[in-house]
């Protein structure tokens, strides 16, 4: 707004001073101030000029050529002087009058000339503008981080006109940028996939956040181990993208064909287009961490219905077996003899215990996955517990199979005896159902190193599918058992087992072969030697 | 009748229920014994669990389709889904019973199958 009616700043000032310069130049109302309408006016006033000169100059013969006769000598004699000032003055003030059009439209072509120069540098600001409003707005509309990255390629070569482009992300650990999107206008243009970051023009950018326009070669005081494909581009431009103070990578516009020189205003509007661009980045990033995530939840979400599932059909097994005892005892207590009804009553209560031990066993196994311990190690000799557990085991079918291999000298371990007999019961359980009918069942433990002992339960049965090797402790579902080979049992005794393993500070594995039998071993720590 | 089930304790309060009851009562652990038992006793009726090793219940369903005689087959399981029930059914099951059960319902139904009073 500050401009002087000789030096116009605005668009609305240089518009008010052509119309006054117009108006002062007699161009006329209708016609648009132009370079066209100055010529045309400027043609005018040297026409009316000669025009005029001609006529002033014909009368002036004319009167001096065809003078009459001597009578009217001395009365033009007179009339001379008079006439001579008329037309000095005449041409005097024509020539004024044709001097201040001129100096007008002299003016008045300065003046459409720097409009023309305001209005062009309005219009490619404007240019500038929407296109970076565009491309601003292009980069939101998707979450998908090649699109994103794609989109900002297209846009920046657009707006400032270079013939290739690359992107470069950090990687994870902070020490490399990647390559993840290029677009150039060669077929043969390959970016180069990896740099360390303070290295050549885009590493130092990355190194200092600082952006950076190199025409011709790269200064080697600045810009160190610069690539050779870095060195021989004509003119690049490189910026950080940083978004809530983190660096994510660099932008890199560069012209290769010599048409384009890089300037600092170049750099400055591809910075301004980068900040939205590392939004958008960060964004799109954010998005496929939440992505992950939910697809993580999901899965969690999946194992604990399976879970659910499998504890209550484990639920439901002694159950029956309670009930059905229960309701026989009311219902045919007449019809059965003496030995039968305590068969009943110790089955109610043997299965009462069973199904006491499998709810302890998932509050253990899910406190244990928690992160907490509730196991109260201890030091235990663990042939010990493998025969107080084989007690309890009396009375099972099979059992007589079990054979127990301990050291003499007993074999001293780190762990919680209950759960220990739990490990060791439901390892057992498992050889007698699912580890064939025939062949004995071994238990076996011996010192394995300085740090850990070593227990296994092996049996003669069908053996184990390798596939199913690897699934058999993670998950909890019913392997198919509809070949003929050991299926390993309904999901929950192996999870917990495992659970209580690893809460010792042990681990767990099986070695088996189908046909040949299986063996499960795990480990349990040692005791530490008393000071 | 075939009792079919992974669970001793199970069979033993079955086999008490049934024979009590008058039936003849056979056993089998896992579902290639009870196939073997089926061809080699034929049963009438016969009461199988699914969740069993080496070959399981609907393992057992599936061979018995392709049997001359046909015993009459009881499904029971802890599992009650409807996808269950309705496979079940369609392998030719007669009845889908889930623990846990009543056993004097079973005796009951198994009595209804067989036409007995």
């Amino acid at each position: 707004m500050a401009g002087s009616g000789d030096h116009p700043d605005t668009p609305a000032e240089v518009r008010r001073a052509i119309q006054e310069q117009a108006r002062i130049a007699g161009l006329r109302k209708f016609d648009k101030p132009s370079l066209e309408a100055i010529d045309k006016r400027r043609n005018q006033l040297w026409t009316a000029a000669t025009v005029v000169t001609i006529a002033v100059a014909t009368a002036f013969a004319v009167f001096a050529y065809l003078a009459p006769s001597d009578t009217d000598v001395d009365a033009i004699q007179q009339l001379f002087p008079w006439l001579r000032a008329v037309m000095v003055g005449t041409v005097a003030v024509f020539f004024l009058y044709l001097v201040e059009k001129e100096l007008a439209l002299r003016k008045l072509t300065k003046l459409l000339l720097d409009e023309r120069v305001l209005t062009s540098a309005l219009s490619n600001r404007l240019r500038e503008l929407t296109a970076l409003t565009d491309a601003a707005k292009a980069i939101n509309s998707t979450l998908d981080l090649n699109d994103v990255l794609g989109i900002i390629l297209s846009s920046s070569l657009g707006l400032l006109g270079g013939t290739e482009g690359s992107i470069m992300l950090v990687d994870e650990e902070g020490e490399y940028l990647d390559t993840y999107c290029y677009r150039g206008s060669a077929d043969r243009y390959e970016p180069e996939p990896r740099i360390r970051i303070g290295q050549g023009i885009a590493g130092y950018v990355a190194a200092n956040r600082e952006p950076v326009v190199v025409t011709g070669k790269p200064d080697p005081k600045k810009f160190k181990d610069v690539p050779p494909k870095e060195a021989a581009i004509h003119s690049a431009m490189c910026v950080p993208l940083v978004s809530r103070g983190r660096l994510l990578g660099v932008l890199n516009i560069n012209d290769t064909e010599g048409g384009r020189d890089f300037t600092d205003y170049d750099l400055r509007t591809l910075k301004l287009f980068a900040d939205h661009a590392a939004v958008a980045i960060a964004n799109a990033r954010l998005y496929e961490k939440e992505k992950e995530h939910v697809a993580k939840l999901m899965e969690v979400d999946q194992l604990k219905s399976e879970f659910v599932a499998t504890v209550s059909h484990e639920l439901k097994t002694p159950l029956t077996s309670i009930i059905g005892a229960a309701q026989t005892l009311r219902r045919a207590k007449s019809r059965l003899d003496e030995g039968a009804r305590e068969e009943f009553l110790a089955m109610i209560e043997r299965q009462g215990h069973r199904l006491l031990r499998l709810i302890e066993d998932i509050l253990f196994a899910s406190k244990i996955e928690a992160g907490e311990s509730p196991l109260k190690l201890e030091p235990v000799d663990v042939g010990a517990i493998a025969e107080e557990t084989l007690r309890t085991l009396a009375t099972r079918k099979g059992a007589e199979r079990i054979i127990l291999d301990f050291p003499e000298a007993g074999l001293q371990a780190m762990a919680d005896p209950g759960a220990l007999q739990q490990i060791l019961l439901n390892l057992l359980d498992n050889a007698l159902k699912y580890g064939g009918d025939t062949g004995p069942v071994v238990v076996t433990g011996e010192v394995r190193d300085e740090e850990f002992v070593e227990v296994c339960v092996s049996d003669r049965g069908p053996g184990i599918a390798p596939e199913d090797q690897e699934v058999i402790f993670d998950r909890f579902r019913q392997v198919d058992s509809s070949r003929k080979r050991r299926s390993v049992g309904v999901g929950l005794g192996l999870y917990i087992v495992r659970n209580l393993v690893e809460g010792h500070g042990g681990r767990i594995r099986v070695e088996s072969e189908l046909g040949q039998g299986s063996r499960f071993c795990f480990t349990l720590p040692r005791p530490r030697p008393e000071f | 009748m075939l009792i079919v089930d992974d669970e001793p304790d199970i069979l033993l309060m079955l086999r008490v229920n049934f024979e009590t009851e008058g039936y003849e009562t056979i056993f089998a652990s896992d579902g290639q014994t009870a196939l073997e038992r089926i061809a080699e006793d034929k049963p009438d009726v016969v009461l199988l669990d699914i969740m069993m090793p080496i070959l399981d219940g609907w393992g057992v369903l599936e061979r018995c389709r392709e049997l001359d005689h046909r015993p009459l087959i009881i499904v029971l399981s802890a599992k009650a889904g409807h996808d269950d029930i309705e496979r079940a059914h369609k392998l030719g099951a007669y009845e889908y019973v889930t623990k846990p059960f009543d056993p004097d319902q079973l005796v009951k139904i198994v009595g209804e199958a067989l036409g007995r009073p």
